[in-house]
Formats: structure tokens, C-alpha cells, sequence
């Protein structure tokens, strides 16, 4: 059955990702939350994370660019992506977001700006892997309702 | 780099037999506990990504639950004489901070068990909201491993 054969292929992309330490074991609580009554629910909470994780790290951008960094604003927003990446399982991006933090109590500007890079390349590769199973989703989620609506 | 897969032995050889190479993962399931009693739940959180993960978490776990983004409203709540089994409060919120929040609302007589979930990791922010009240600090995510000895507890199940 093609829904089945997507959901395996899907299962294998995650353990792939795991393996590769993209995601981690997190992102299996985020998936199991979804249901039959809300079969688009992993879709919709990658859509919301990459929509806020783009917006804050805009923010962030904005204030290590000033001329006199707002430190406590940096923090903030940090603290928001680290909460959020690490909610949805993507344990590098959380781990560069701790960095950033650190170098923020050193209120080292350079050294948080050579981070946000790193931390934004993170983010690329996450949102690369959440972007594939989020189409990966999709396809199942047609190939059910195609399969629903036949008599 | 982080592996999932075990080392090799002959119980994964055999397991990754047939399938393409690949490990057959027991998929996660909310099914490891199961509630006798209605408890219900107070998620304090800024962020709304993280505050519906939490509240969906604990809905997985049968529990109900109500929302606020800021500490001034989960005092508010409180003060009007709502009860909750649970309050997962976040240190970092808007308005109100964790930390006043959490003491404003012990300040109140509120005994529930309160967990601090928060993205904060530094052992000075620990022991501030350890003073506040919250009776356990979690960096976040907040994982089975913490919640559900937590939610046993809370069922009368230990």
C-alpha cells in the first residue's frame, strides 16, 4: 500500500537524522503527538518553528549588528530558540544557542557573532531535514485522504 | 556525532535484517503511563511553539490543562482560586518573570507540585528558581524521563 511504504520511508529519514545527530530522540515525542483527529499536526509545528526560529534569529541579527549590543534582549531571544530547537529535537541548533549564551555573559560581541553564524548554518541543516519530512508528511497525509475517499 | 544504533552484536544483525540495513525502532508512545485520576495542569510560557508542545505533551498523558504566556497571568489565575495538580512554569516570561511568579503564587498557599522548565542551564539560575518554589528545575525540553515518575507520583500511583 503506498501509505504504508511512505510512512516506512519516512521512519527510515528520521533514523537517518538521528544517526547523523540532527535530531534527536525529542522529536519522536514531538511526531507521536500527532493523531487521527489531527493528522496535520507534525506539519503545523514545523511550520511554527521555522516561522518563529526565523523570526528570532532576524532579531538577534538586528541587535548583535548594533553599535552597542543590548545583551539582555540577545539572551532573551536565545533563550527563546534554544527552548524551541531543543523542543523540537534539533540538538545542534540548541547547542549553538547555549554557546551564544555564554559568550553573551562574557558580552563578547565577536566571539556571539562568529556563533550566530554557526548557530544559522544549524538552523539551515535542521530546517533542511524538518523541510524533507514535512513534504514527506504531506504525501502521506494526501495518499490517506485519497485512500478515505474511495468507495 | 550522535548514533542511535546500538553496538554491533548478533541481536542487531539479526534486527537489521530485512528492512534495508536499518534498525526497527519501537515507535514512542504517551502509553507508558495511564492515569486513574483526573489531574490537571497549568503550562506558564512566553513562547507559543514551546507552550503548545508542553500542553500537547500533557493532554498525551491524559491530563487537562489551561495555558498563559506571562507570569502576571498564571498569579492572576491562581488568585482567583484556580487549582491545578501541576503547574510547568517557564523563568524567562513576559510581564512577569518565573521566578516572582512562582513565588508570588507558593506566597498564595498553592502546594501543587510546580516544575521549572525553562531553556536556562546555569547553576546560579537553578538555585534562584529552586528558592523561588519550583520543586524540580528542568532544562528544556521537558522528556519522560522527569514527567512521568512526576505524574505517577501526582496519581498516587508510587
Amino acid at each position: 500500500m503506498v501509505g504504508t511504504s511512505l510512512s516506512q520511508q519516512l521512519e527510515n529519514y528520521i533514523q537517518t537524522m538521528h544517526d547523523q545527530g540532527i535530531l534527536d530522540y525529542h522529536f519522536d515525542h514531538v511526531k507521536a503527538l500527532q493523531n487521527e483527529e489531527n493528522p496535520r499536526f507534525l506539519m503545523e509545528v514545523i511550520s511554527m518553528f521555522a516561522h518563529d526560529a526565523e523570526a528570532g534569529i532576524a532579531h538577534l541579527t538586528t541587535l548583535l549588528n548594533s553599535a552597542v549590543v543590548d545583551f539582555a534582549k540577545v539572551i532573551s531571544f536565545v533563550h527563546q530558540l534554544k527552548g524551541s530547537s531543543s523542543s523540537i529535537g534539533g540538538v545542534r541548533m540548541a547547542l549553538a544557542c547555549r554557546q551564544i549564551r555564554h559568550a553573551c555573559d562574557n558580552m563578547d560581541k565577536e566571539r556571539c557573532l562568529q556563533l550566530l553564524e554557526r548557530m544559522k548554518q544549524e538552523y539551515n541543516s535542521l530546517k533542511e531535514c524538518l523541510n524533507i519530512i514535512f513534504e514527506m508528511e504531506r504525501s502521506i497525509v494526501v495518499a490517506n485522504e485519497t485512500r478515505h475517499r474511495q468507495p | 556525532m550522535a548514533s542511535a544504533l546500538p553496538s554491533g552484536d548478533m541481536g542487531a544483525a539479526e534486527a537489521n535484517s530485512g528492512n534495508g540495513g536499518q534498525m526497527q525502532k519501537k515507535p514512542f508512545t504517551f502509553n507508558e503511563i495511564v492515569l486513574r485520576n483526573r489531574l490537571t495542569a497549568l503550562v506558564v510560557d512566553g513562547d507559543n511553539f514551546c507552550r503548545l508542545l508542553e500542553q500537547g505533551i500533557l493532554q498525551a498523558y491524559g491530563l487537562e490543562t489551561q495555558s498563559v504566556n506571562n507570569g502576571d497571568a498564571a498569579v492572576e489565575l491562581i488568585a482567583s482560586g484556580a487549582k491545578f495538580d501541576l503547574i510547568l512554569i517557564d523563568m524567562l516570561l513576559p510581564i512577569l518573570d518565573g521566578v516572582e511568579a512562582t513565588r508570588r503564587i507558593r506566597a498564595m498557599g498553592m502546594r501543587c507540585k510546580m516544575l521549572g522548565v525553562t531553556a536556562c542551564s546555569g547553576e546560579r539560575e537553578r538555585q534562584a528558581f529552586l528558592a523561588a518554589g519550583v520543586d524540580v528545575f528542568v532544562e528544556k525540553p521537558l522528556g519522560p524521563e522527569i514527567l512521568i515518575p512526576v505524574l505517577r507520583e501526582l496519581d498516587g500511583q508510587v
